[in-house]
């Protein structure tokens, strides 16, 4: 997971708990996630788009090559993440219903 | 046999005139010549040393244009004098025996008379049947013409009329064609220092003349301008659609836009708007193309940047809501606190969702029909229970978000109590603009259970009836009939930022 805001982070993280996922991180900014996303054993992330003012591309560019997926949360709008097309898009701001949504996207019942 | 022979040489003499007329006036240039080799062909063969061609000036007096044998006092006294009005349709020839055995008045007669002219014929030149001028015989004695005479008279006088034809409509060609040249040298002096870049083709598209500030833009001097390739200058990704679009509006010789990069004489690439259309000769014939190119480059960057802001913009109040959700969520925890939360957090979507909306328009307004659509997504994703009617309208950015949490707060108390609460009911959204400017919406709900007024105000009604009406800056009636809510909206419509 990663949101540099923290109060937003919390409360993803409870959200995401609610559901029965481990979370790894939350990291609150670009580096750390870097360092997730690269190392770390996971199976999806939701990726707040601008972390203190510097876009999420590189870490989203490090799970597309592990072929891990991925959920985008902002508040731009889609055309602004639309180097990732592909992503489901978590709007802020976001309630559980929302994040269910995204949830059952990243991980599909077969 | 005598008398034959007479006749016989006559007409070989009168055969003659008439071809030597018909050449002269068939090289001639100037319409004098034509004066004269139509007097010549009178003289020669209507049996006259005294003759005359006038024509209609234009105030449609008749005006001496050539003479032969009369003097300057006959000439001013009797000018005008005419016996056809200017354009008068198929006229016939004159011929007066003896001016003394007609009606005319006794000065004129005095006139003719002192002239020595005792007999006179009066033959009209036509153009298209109408008089525009004639031509006089005049004879000292009694005479009478011949009808073999009035014959040739009648044929010098439509080979004299068509003359003098041809001669008018080519002073008129050339007229034209020095109007032309005028207006050409009057567009140079005009576009040479103009602030925009103004450019002439030739029907192939090559450069005929680029003014100035375009010269300069690329680079050239004006000797340059024949042999220059602007074609060169597109920007390889631009170039296919800027000639596609240059080609078609060539080939059917019509006005075309086209908006592309060029590159200018310092190796930049300009984005150019270039508004052009067709150019004709005097008679009609195409020519080529003039057209103007305004450099729109600073305002496209302008705008990437104020979408940059709004985009900008928009993230930070979503990011915002999201924290407000965040607090509210830490704030309410619990199992009741659960269900404020999200009352709460379906507020705060609705209000995000405009904000898109605004932001994708620049925060200028939003449509109508898709700030419903967005409120409305939660309850009717298949869009089958609640029917939207009405005209295409924007809203001003404040109305917009009004409306939209107003329109949530009628859709979630539908969903709860109303017409969504069960499998029957349907709700109708029907707007309409009233005077072109009043916007009137009314939500009307059916097919739910029995309606009861409510006896309190919750935050819904609140947001209905006081805040809907004070942003709209109109009124707003709820109505608790017993078959379904009825909401009728009324507003004066804002358009653009408030």
């Amino acid at each position: 997971m990663v949101e540099d805001e923290f109060l937003v982070a919390a409360m993803l993280q409870h959200f995401l708990e609610d559901h029965g996922v481990t979370v790894i991180g939350p990291a609150y900014n670009i580096d750390d996630a870097l360092t997730l996303a690269r190392d770390a054993t996971f199976d999806a992330a939701i990726l707040d788009v601008n972390v203190r003012g510097i876009r999420i591309d590189p870490v989203a560019a490090s799970l597309t090559e592990r072929r891990i997926g991925f959920a985008l949360a902002t508040g731009y709008g889609k055309e602004v993440v639309a180097a990732w097309a592909d992503a489901p898009l978590l709007a802020k701001p976001y309630c559980q219903a929302d994040v269910e949504r995204v949830l059952e996207r990243l991980f599909p019942i077969e | 046999m005598v008398g034959s022979q007479v006749t016989e040489k006559s007409n070989v003499d009168e055969l003659q005139s008439l071809y030597i007329l018909t050449d002269r006036l068939y090289r001639t240039t100037s319409i004098d010549e034509v004066f004269e080799a139509g007097l010549d062909a009178i003289t020669s063969t209507l049996g006259c040393s005294r003759a005359s061609i006038l024509l209609f000036d234009d105030d449609e007096v008749m005006r001496f244009k050539a003479t032969r044998g009369l003097s300057a006092d006959y000439r001013r006294q009797l000018e005008g004098h005419t016996p056809w009005s200017c354009g008068e349709l198929f006229p016939t020839p004159i011929f007066v025996t003896d001016i003394d055995e007609t009606d005319e008045p006794d000065w004129i007669k005095k006139i003719i008379r002192r002239e020595d002219i005792r007999s006179l014929g009066f033959f009209p030149l036509t153009v298209r049947g109408r008089v525009v001028g004639k031509f006089m015989t005049y004879y000292a004695n009694r005479r009478v013409l011949s009808g073999h005479e009035m014959d040739l008279a009648v044929t010098i006088a439509r080979q004299v009329g068509f003359s003098v034809e041809r001669l008018r409509a080519e002073e008129q060609r050339q007229a034209a064609e020095a109007a032309l040249r005028d207006s050409a040298i009057r567009f140079r002096l005009m576009s040479e220092d103009a602030p925009v870049m103004i450019w002439m083709s030739d029907r192939d598209g090559s450069c005929l003349h680029l003014n100035r500030m375009l010269r300069n833009a690329w680079g050239i001097s004006e000797d340059e301008v024949a042999t220059f390739d602007w074609h060169s200058t597109m920007h390889p990704d631009d170039a296919e659609h800027i000639t596609a679009e240059v080609v078609a509006a060539t080939v059917r010789q019509q006005p075309f836009s086209v908006t592309g990069r060029y590159r200018n004489v310092d190796g930049d690439y300009r984005t150019l708007t270039t508004t052009a259309r067709p150019y004709s000769s005097a008679t009609g014939e195409f020519l080529g193309m003039i057209g103007v190119n305004v450099d729109i480059t600073e305002q496209e960057e302008a705008a990437a940047q104020r979408e940059m802001i709004f985009n900008e913009l928009n993230h930070r109040v979503k990011n915002t809501l999201a924290l407000v959700q965040a607090i509210a969520h830490q704030t309410l925890k619990g199992a009741e606190g659960s269900r404020l939360a999200d009352d709460f957090h379906d507020r705060l979507a609705s209000l995000a969702a405009a904000h898109s909306l605004l932001t994708k328009a620049n925060w200028e307004s939003a449509p109508l029909r898709e700030l419903l659509t967005d409120a409305l997504a939660v309850s009717d994703a298949d869009g089958a229970r609640i029917e939207l009617n009405g005209p295409h309208v924007r809203l001003s950015p404040k109305q917009s978000l009004a409306v939209a949490m107003a329109i949530h707060e009628l859709n979630t108390n539908a969903m709860k109590y109303g017409a969504l609460s069960c499998d029957s009911g349907s709700v109708l959204v029907d707007w309409q603009l009233l005077r072109g400017s009043d916007l009137e919406l009314t939500w009307a709900e059916r097919g739910g259970p029995p309606v009861e007024t409510p006896s309190g105000r919750g935050f819904g009604t609140f947001m209905i009836e006081r805040v809907l009406a004070n942003d709209l800056d109109g009124e707003v009636i709820l109505d608790f009939q017993k078959q379904g809510l009825r909401c009728t909206v009324r507003a004066p419509l804002q358009r653009g930022p408030q």
